[in-house]
């Protein structure tokens, strides 16, 4: 065992492309999943829980994936603290637990190596989720599916622009995600402005800025956090599609003027805890 | 720079949510403003917390095999064309990046002192982004009645009773509000501009030449 997954952390060679899927062949890895977790974590030397994410997402088939997995164990290992954890929460909590910069090492790894593990990693929290941001935008689960594997191709390839003092990686894959979207569903070029390739001549971060971006996000984070959930939820909802405000008040079965109102304020209220710059 | 977009539209754009036109202007905006291009940031750090928070849709039980199997394709890249400027600029103008890609017609009359080019070719012709470029000194017509209508100062400077335009700065006016600012008084002034419009125009230029000719 241990032969084979020291070769899986190791950058891959052209002939060595299917190794990943040789894992699959392995019945018993479902079984020893948390042995390899700690094993990986051991020889990464990451102390720290990390969930087994592409061990899991090889195996489970069909609905359950491993982002599930992965909340559902923690949900549980919450619900020993506090019972009766609404389910919403968990995805909060599993933010909460993860460092962001775990999954902008990935995306490094693959820069700087090719990393097919880290990929698979990135595939199975993002994939998901980028596949659900475009079915909440009215597409439907054949081309959301589709799409979102191109993204996750994207990601690969554009990884070595990719600049965790820039961004974290959640919010460069976000771009990547809506740029696809915008291409997707227009037929011109949406002119954004990629934090990828960003023309930013006169600010090339240096070290120091790395962490001052670090900070500033974790503002944002904080700021949203902060926010009234209904607040919250029309900025969500903003995000998804270009529904008009009214089609918006529709869906949350609320008066056109309260769907604006709550969004000025919640801009206002974000403007405020974030502090201008 | 006092003239930026508001929040809403800033966080629309990073949404990616904003029409074609007037995601146009606001790009061009940003390459012109520190400010506005880090408020977009912010929003994009928002993006990237709803797509954590989206409940994940399930995956088919082979994707991820399939996706590792296509990381060594060579990607198809669509070569983005240059665009073809026909549009003759003054000396040392130079225009924003995100117009690159878009076709920029020839100066055409609009009324006199004033000239305007069409850029792109997509979408209908009334939501399609357009340069103005004044004499000095001269009266930009309102570009419509019926929508908003996005400004960017591009070079030279626009006033109007609200205050004074800059390079970088957008004026961003509803449909209810009348606006014609004037060029300043030393140079040539070109601008970025589109409407926003969602009502029913016969043509934009129509719209434009109309108010004219009723002089």
């Amino acid at each position: 065992m241990t032969a084979i997954f020291n070769k899986l952390l190791l950058p891959l060679s052209p002939c060595e492309t299917n190794a990943v899927q040789a894992l699959r062949r392995f019945s018993c890895v479902a079984i020893c999943t948390l042995e390899i977790r700690n094993w990986i974590s051991d020889s990464f030397g990451v102390i720290q829980f990390r969930p087994a994410i592409v061990l899991n997402g090889m195996n489970e088939v069909g609905t359950q994936n491993s982002s599930s997995v992965q909340i559902a164990r923690q949900t549980q290992f919450r619900s020993t603290l506090h019972r009766d954890e609404p389910k919403p929460d968990a995805g909060r909590c599993v933010r909460r637990m993860k460092k962001h910069d775990e999954y902008s090492a990935r995306i490094v790894s693959i820069a700087q190596r090719g990393d097919r593990l880290a990929f698979a990693e990135l595939f199975n929290f993002y994939g998901t989720r980028i596949k659900g941001f475009y079915m909440r935008g009215g597409m439907a689960a054949g081309q959301a599916e589709e799409l979102a594997q191109e993204t996750m191709l994207m990601v690969w390839r554009k990884a070595t622009l990719f600049d965790p003092a820039k961004a974290s990686a959640s919010t460069w894959i976000f771009t990547i995600a809506r740029n696809l979207r915008i291409d997707a569903l227009r037929r011109e070029r949406y002119p954004a402005q990629h934090l990828l390739e960003d023309h930013d001549p006169e600010q090339e971060p240096s070290p120091s800025d790395g962490l001052l971006r670090a900070e500033r996000e974790e503002c944002i984070r904080l700021a949203m956090q902060a926010l009234p959930p209904e607040q919250a939820n029309v900025i969500n909802l903003h995000y998804f599609d270009d529904k008009a405000h009214s089609e918006i008040a529709k869906a949350l079965d609320l008066p056109l003027g309260t769907v604006k109102s709550r969004l000025r304020l919640a801009i206002q209220r974000l403007r405020d805890l974030m502090g201008e710059e | 720079m006092n003239n930026r977009p508001t929040d809403e539209i800033l966080m629309a754009y990073a949404a990616g949510t904003l029409k074609q036109g007037p995601a146009l202007v606001v790009a061009a905006h940003l390459s012109l403003c520190p400010e506005s291009r880090l408020r977009v940031r912010q929003f994009e750090t928002i993006g990237g917390m709803v797509l954590e928070d989206i409940p994940p849709a399930g995956m088919s039980a082979d994707m991820l095999e399939k996706t590792l199997a296509r990381l060594d394709d060579q990607p198809v890249a669509p070569a983005i064309a240059a665009g073809r400027w026909l549009a003759d600029m003054p000396e040392g103008m130079v225009l924003p990046s995100p117009l690159e890609h878009y076709d920029i017609g020839k100066w055409r009359f609009l009324a006199p002192g004033v000239q305007w080019s069409s850029i792109g070719k997509g979408g209908p012709a009334r939501t399609r982004p357009m340069l103005l470029r004044s004499k000095p000194g001269m009266v930009l017509p309102e570009h419509t009645h019926a929508g908003t209508e996005y400004t960017l100062v591009l070079k030279g400077s626009l006033h109007d009773a609200m205050g004074d335009y800059q390079v970088g700065d957008l004026i961003i006016a509803d449909a209810s509000l009348e606006h014609e600012p004037t060029a300043g008084p030393d140079e040539d002034c070109i601008c970025l501009a589109v409407v926003d419009g969602r009502l029913l125009m016969k043509s934009l230029v129509g719209r434009i030449v109309q108010p004219l000719l009723g002089f």
